[in-house]
């Protein structure tokens, strides 16, 4: 039975500072979206070799159509500290190969709080 | 059966000399080496050859059509031979360019003179001028409307790695005519190619034939894919010739690796390299590497890469370390044998397998 908890206070998650909570034997960590402003709700462990997801970045997706092309996509992606792995920001899904997925978390802010349910 | 590798030798350079314009023929007359073309520091201490193979005094096997005819395709019972260059397939790293356009013109003419008209089950390589990306479409232009022809031929040591983007137009003309690329291992450290390992210069034949050509072929390949040179051009086909096989799976998993991680630096690339590679490119099977007894390990890696389709039988005939067909097609899986022997090249060369249409 999932509900809402109080992760922290939303002026403290800014770009770069990851808020990170433990709920129910679980870290959860709300991260800052740098292009959109949003926050993020993700599980701070990356399914690929264990390291805390939420000390990477978060990130605007890059795209290209053939060598040399490097283009801004609508995409927001959260990228592993350790190998680099990129992660959908709103499904967790790794893009690159969807067999690994990272829980990802609604999150909204109430009364200058951020609340994720988990 | 199809042979991908049969290498033709010049034993008389006068052969390629009378289709060059005469104002041009004594400066590949005066070279320290044959035409002009960058020789081997590394030599086998023998031969080059096998030497069960007969032949007159001062002519190397393999250098008449007549005797590729027999040994190549009566004794080892091709049914289409695919003529690769030998000496010549460093003509793209001499450092004139222009005597290297001049000279593959030439030996682009001997084939389609002299040798296509002897046996029907000839096929040939056009050789060009790579350090000349526009004398080397052209060239490209000039021969692929002679269906004999079936790829262009690429040395695997070069000045770039061929993603890069300075080659398109080359890879291009090829696609467009439906001409396959071909790069045969080899020429690593010689004109203008550098070399290959990163290690520095071998000192011996055995460290430059286990690594210095290996490692070029690997360096091929992963530039092609890097670049998102097949994406690009979404006809392109590639051989890769005499760069071994084994290590296929591990720089495959390798690359794989690396793109999940390193995927904004090319980001084009949107599928699992190893998976394009499968669409695209296809391996000569000779030097198959000896296993010592694990035979049954190798078929398992080569699988789990996209075996056997990306298999084509070569014999790298008339050399001292080719793959005799019968011995191969012993050695594979039962399974894989029609596959590798033959259907694989009769889909990745398409219609100019065919019968030709003569000129």
């Amino acid at each position: 039975m999932s509900a809402w908890h109080d992760i922290a206070a939303e002026a403290d998650v800014t770009v770069g500072n990851p808020a990170i909570a433990r709920i129910g034997g679980r870290e959860i960590g709300v991260m800052r979206d740098p292009r959109t402003n949003d926050l993020i709700a993700i599980r701070n462990r990356c399914p690929h070799s264990g390291a805390r997801l939420c000390l990477g970045t978060v990130a605007q997706r890059i795209e290209g159509e053939v060598g040399g092309d490097y283009q801004l996509v609508d995409r927001t992606v959260v990228v592993c500290p350790w190998h680099g792995w990129e992660f959908d920001a709103s499904t967790g899904e790794c893009i690159e190969d969807p067999s690994f997925r990272v829980a990802a978390y609604p999150v909204r802010v109430e009364d200058g709080r951020v609340l994720v349910e988990a | 059966m199809i042979d991908c590798d049969i290498h033709v030798q010049i034993s008389k350079p006068e052969e390629i000399i009378k289709f060059i314009d005469p104002a041009k023929r004594d400066w590949f007359r005066n070279q320290a080496y044959m035409l002009g073309l960058p020789a081997y520091p590394w030599n086998h201490s023998s031969s080059w050859y096998r030497k069960d193979l007969q032949v007159d005094e001062n002519e190397y096997p393999g250098a008449t059509p007549q005797a590729v005819a027999k040994d190549a395709l009566d004794d080892q019972g091709a049914d289409i031979g695919i003529l690769t260059a030998d000496d010549a397939l460093s003509v793209g790293l001499m450092e004139n360019a222009y005597s290297a356009a001049t000279l593959a013109r030439a030996h682009n003419d001997w084939f389609r003179e002299d040798w296509f008209p002897v046996d029907d089950r000839f096929r040939g390589s056009i050789i060009i001028p790579t350090q000349d990306p526009a004398a080397a479409v052209a060239e490209i232009e000039r021969c692929a409307s002679d269906r004999r022809f079936v790829q262009i031929l690429l040395p695997s040591a070069g000045e770039r790695p061929y993603g890069d983007p300075r080659y398109l137009p080359i890879l291009e003309a090829a696609a467009a005519h439906g001409l396959a690329v071909a790069i045969h291992s080899g020429m690593e450290g010689m004109g203008l190619a550098h070399q290959s390992s990163g290690a520095g210069t071998p000192t011996l034949y055995i460290e430059w034939h286990t690594i210095g050509s290996a490692c070029s072929i690997q360096a091929q390949l992963v530039s092609l894919l890097a670049h998102g040179t097949f994406r690009r051009i979404p006809d392109l086909k590639v051989l890769l010739i005499e760069g071994g096989v084994a290590w296929l799976p591990g720089m495959l998993w390798r690359l794989d690796t690396n793109w999940r991680g390193l995927r904004d630096d090319t980001p084009w690339m949107d599928e699992p390299p190893l998976e394009t590679m499968k669409r695209h490119v296809r391996f000569a099977t000779q030097p198959l590497e000896y296993t010592d007894g694990n035979d049954e390990l190798l078929w398992q890696m080569l699988a789990a890469v996209g075996a056997p389709e990306i298999l084509c039988y070569a014999s790298d005939y008339p050399h001292w370390d080719g793959d005799e067909p019968k011995w191969l097609e012993q050695r594979i899986p039962e399974a894989w044998r029609q596959a590798v022997m033959h259907d694989n090249a009769v889909a990745f060369y398409g219609s100019r397998l065919e019968l030709p249409v003569l000129q």
